[in-house]
């Protein structure tokens, strides 16, 4: 029953109000879909934090994904054990890049006055949600090893009947507690999606990715801002 | 009293005692014990030990306490014989009917079920008279009656080590495509940074699970509850368990070199480093150039 509810429940809900919401926050308030970015007010910090974040999370959520897309391949990728060392070190530094990141910009947020004044209680919300998540990919890839390759096996098929409107939840009953935490959590972020700074996803931001650098900043001295 | 009197009082004393003692003799010879494996096996059917130390012996003890499975002394005056006999006979089919026993007894032993060991028919009686079921009525030591619910006896396919070994890792893939053990189990002497951590080492698996028929029955049953939902898609065949059987059987001391975690927390801090340094190195000019008196100027250099 508990499980039917974290398994087969939440994530439609997740997704439901992430569309639902999405639509609705476009509609009402189409301007928001930003990021709403800080570099004005702290650019210095910003660079370290925000590349080490964006760089780590998103080929980390992008070998989440690939794995549910391409599960044969993969598995054939980590049936070699050198393989799959190599994958899972490279996994757990590309996430200690993103938990150093967001640690970095989290203190930002804290400690910079101007960048804190702007902070809304959603930001902290997600912020904190992000940190949890991390932190609990890392346990998990150190404590219940290999997961780039029991993830194929469990939380994929898991995934995928979720996307046949077939939920298999036996896949993930017997799971570790923390892996279930990890992954309602990981719903939660989708259903926080319309109301935080996440919408900047869908601005399709590809081009950062490539683009000569932009460097934001005053075109003279700042004065004094307000709090 | 009198030299003669005592005399007389001492020899019945001592006749007394000796007389007590054979009676005591007596009874521990004829009352069948309860507890002690000496006893039991003087009124057992022989072949009830032999079940028991083969199949048995790896997760029970019998008034030794608790291993991997419970102690089993004194077993019919907390379990029905039916229950038992059922359960010695199709573990799987038990648990998967949501038995309430069942159901405890898993949660109690670290969600380590009781594998199906293909206990027949002819073994069943003998191994029941052995658990101290020998005074019900119900027991007989005589092959049940065809239409018992019993599972088959599995076939023990004889396996190749090398090839076990092979296919724990994923150096061979599993003909159904099922994961490498290496994928969530650890066993002595596989890989650099070691074996799995999802499910538990498995090094001393075959001793445990009774050697080649009880280790065979769990991998053909597969009924751990993060497995099944996998295996009973993707199930093992019956020269892969034979070989893998082999291979577990050949890793029987726990020499894991220790420190599985830390080496890879230490790769993975290098990594870190490396694309710091990338970072550094491909992002060096980002403030110089036609920005950079801009830069000066808003830093009020």
């Amino acid at each position: 029953m508990w499980n039917t509810f974290l398994f087969a429940v939440i994530p439609y809900l997740a997704v439901l109000i992430a569309v639902l919401g999405g639509i609705w926050r476009y509609r009402t308030d189409r301007f928001s879909y930003t990021s709403q970015s800080s570099q004005f007010l702290e650019s210095r910090v910003l660079f370290w934090g925000s590349n080490a974040w964006h760089y780590g999370i998103l080929l980390i959520l992008g070998a989440h994904v690939v794995a549910m897309v391409i599960w044969e391949p993969w598995a054939s990728l980590t049936a070699n054990p050198t393989r799959l060392y190599v994958l899972e070190v490279i996994g757990l530094g590309l996430s200690f890049l993103a938990a150093a990141g967001i640690t970095v910009l989290l203190l930002r947020r804290l400690l910079v006055r101007r960048v804190k004044s702007v902070t809304s209680n959603a930001d902290w919300l997600l912020l904190g949600v992000l940190i949890a998540q991390v932190v609990l990919g890392i346990w998990i890839s150190l404590g219940y090893r290999w997961g780039s390759e029991w993830y194929v096996q469990t939380a994929v098929p898991w995934l995928h009947s979720l996307f046949k409107l077939n939920p298999k939840v036996d896949y993930m009953v017997a799971l570790p507690g923390i892996v279930k935490v990890h992954t309602v959590l990981g719903f939660a972020v989708v259903a926080l999606f319309p109301f935080t700074r996440l919408v900047h996803i869908v601005t399709f931001p590809v081009t950062y990715l490539w683009r000569s650098y932009q460097v934001v900043l005053w075109n003279k001295r700042p004065g004094h801002v307000r709090h | 009293m009198g030299t003669g009197q005592q005399a007389r009082v001492v020899r019945r004393q001592l006749i007394g005692a000796a007389v007590t003692v054979v009676l005591a003799l007596v009874v521990l010879a004829v009352v069948p014990g309860r507890s002690a494996g000496a006893g039991r096996a003087a009124v057992a059917d022989p072949a009830g030990k032999a079940t028991f130390d083969s199949l048995c012996a790896g997760c029970h003890t019998i008034g030794g306490g608790k291993k991997v499975g419970p102690d089993l002394a004194g077993l019919p005056s907390r379990s029905k014989l039916e229950w038992v006999r059922q359960f010695i006979l199709v573990p799987d089919k038990v648990i998967a009917a949501g038995d309430p026993i069942a159901k405890r007894l898993l949660s109690e032993y670290s969600n380590v079920p009781m594998p199906n060991l293909g206990v027949t028919d002819a073994q069943i009686g003998p191994l029941l008279a052995y658990l101290d079921f020998s005074q019900d009525p119900a027991i007989t030591t005589e092959p049940a009656p065809a239409t018992t619910a019993t599972a088959p006896q599995p076939t023990v396919v004889a396996g190749d080590a090398a090839r076990g070994k092979n296919l724990f890792e994923g150096g061979a893939r599993l003909s159904a495509g099922g994961p490498a053990c290496l994928s969530c189990h650890a066993v002595s002497g596989v890989g650099t940074l070691g074996g799995g951590a999802l499910g538990p080492d498995l090094t001393g698996s075959y001793a445990k699970y009774g050697g080649e028929q009880g280790l065979s029955s769990a991998l053909k049953t597969v009924s751990f509850p993060t497995m099944a939902p996998i295996f009973s898609r993707k199930p093992l065949t019956s020269s892969e368990i034979g070989d893998l059987a082999a291979f577990l059987k050949t890793a029987p001391v726990l020499d894991r070199p220790p420190g599985a975690a830390a080496k890879l927390v230490g790769f993975s801090i290098a990594v870190v480093g490396v694309l710091t340094l990338l970072a550094m190195a491909v992002w060096r000019r980002r403030l110089l150039g036609v920005r950079k008196p801009l830069v000066n100027r808003s830093r009020g250099k």
